[in-house]
């Protein structure tokens, strides 16, 4: 402390202190939870519309389906929270007889923000630093995104007839004809600070309690066959060489 | 020309007397824990997260601006040296060094 240079060094070195102890803290009662949560999540999706198609790359037979999507996340937004992470999955077990396991494939997410309160940063800036001359290009696309961050309660979703974002498919590259699929629905809370909390994990189970195996399931169905294929055709005919002669592949010595 | 760089340099170089030290180490911890306890408090009140981030960079700010400086009430308390004398000086004052038996000035 004897220098000034010294005096930065000590006064920067217990801020970090203070500022990672503050941040431990706020984690903790995020995980704990103690502003305890006032409702729980609740969700429901179905599926309306299932459609394999022949996919390009590899022949892979890709599938594509519409469903609905009715979600109240409101209780998981918290002071801690920076945004929440949304998707559904398509949950099919891989052989008929159940050993394979259950595979999952995500085929729809979204990133819903918490609210922008009046100190965020965007909004803090906008009222201290209004930029005017980029006003026009920046306009339109504020009023494009705004729809999702000026929710007043983030966190419920509504969707009818929603088309997937991704188009998924199986390991073994056939994914018609496939039974006791289910579509599923989970969410991930991303904090300013701490722990990443999963639904179906042990946080989850704390912060936003609901049967993460029977809430927010869809009902069973199965893949269809693939479009536009007749049941003859099956297989295809290998090409056939002409016989000549009989030569055997086997020589024996 | 050596006055002023020396004036220049201990400005830089920011020195304080050991009160002074002991003095800017505790007004430093007490105002940056005050800070992060009002922070924290503020923004968990409000459940906003933002409230403590502001709170919390602007008190550490006031540290830094508090602490690091070189204020004059940091040097209040100077450390009272002896005179300076040069070998002359001292055989005028009557003050004798002697090492190993031997008169040295």
């Amino acid at each position: 402390m004897h220098n000034a240079l010294n005096r930065l060094q000590t006064t920067f070195g217990f801020f970090t202190t203070c500022a990672f102890t503050l941040a431990s803290i706020i984690a903790l009662l995020s995980i704990v939870p103690l502003p305890a949560p006032v409702g729980s999540p609740s969700a429901s999706v179905s599926v309306r519309n299932v459609q394999v198609v022949k996919g390009r790359p590899h022949y892979y037979a890709t599938k594509r389906e519409e469903f609905d999507l009715e979600a109240d996340l409101s209780s998981l937004f918290t002071w801690n929270t920076k945004q929440l992470f949304v998707y559904v999955t398509a949950n099919y077990p891989t052989s008929k007889d159940g050993q394979g396991g259950i595979s999952e494939a995500v085929i729809w997410d979204t990133i819903i923000p918490a609210t922008s309160t009046p100190y965020s940063w965007q909004n803090l800036k906008q009222k201290y630093f209004p930029d005017k001359k980029k006003s026009k290009s920046k306009s339109r696309r504020e009023s494009l995104s705004k729809k999702s961050t000026d929710l007043v309660k983030p966190g419920f979703i509504a969707l009818k007839n929603q088309k997937p974002k991704y188009q998924i498919t199986d390991p073994t590259g056939i994914i018609s004809e496939r039974a006791n699929a289910t579509l599923h629905v989970s969410w991930n809370v991303q904090p300013w600070v701490g722990a990443l909390i999963w639904d179906k994990g042990y946080l989850g189970s704390r912060v936003g309690q609901w049967d993460a195996g029977k809430v927010g399931k869809s009902e069973t169905f199965s893949f269809p066959p693939l479009k536009g294929s007749k049941p003859e055709v099956v297989k295809e005919k290998a090409p056939q060489t002409p016989k000549v002669g009989s030569a055997s592949p086997v020589v024996e010595i | 020309m050596d006055q002023i760089l020396d004036q220049a340099r201990s400005l830089y170089e920011g020195e304080i007397d050991f009160e002074g030290q002991r003095l800017a180490e505790t007004i430093c911890t007490i105002l940056l824990s005050i800070s992060g306890l009002v922070a924290f408090l503020t923004g968990f009140i409000t459940q906003n997260i933002y409230q403590t981030l502001y709170i919390g960079l602007g008190g550490t700010a006031l540290t830094f601006l508090v602490v690091v400086p070189q204020w004059p009430f940091f040097s209040r308390h100077p450390q009272p040296f002896l005179p300076p004398r040069t070998g002359r000086g001292a055989l005028a004052q009557g003050i004798s060094v002697e090492v190993d038996g031997k008169k040295v000035s």
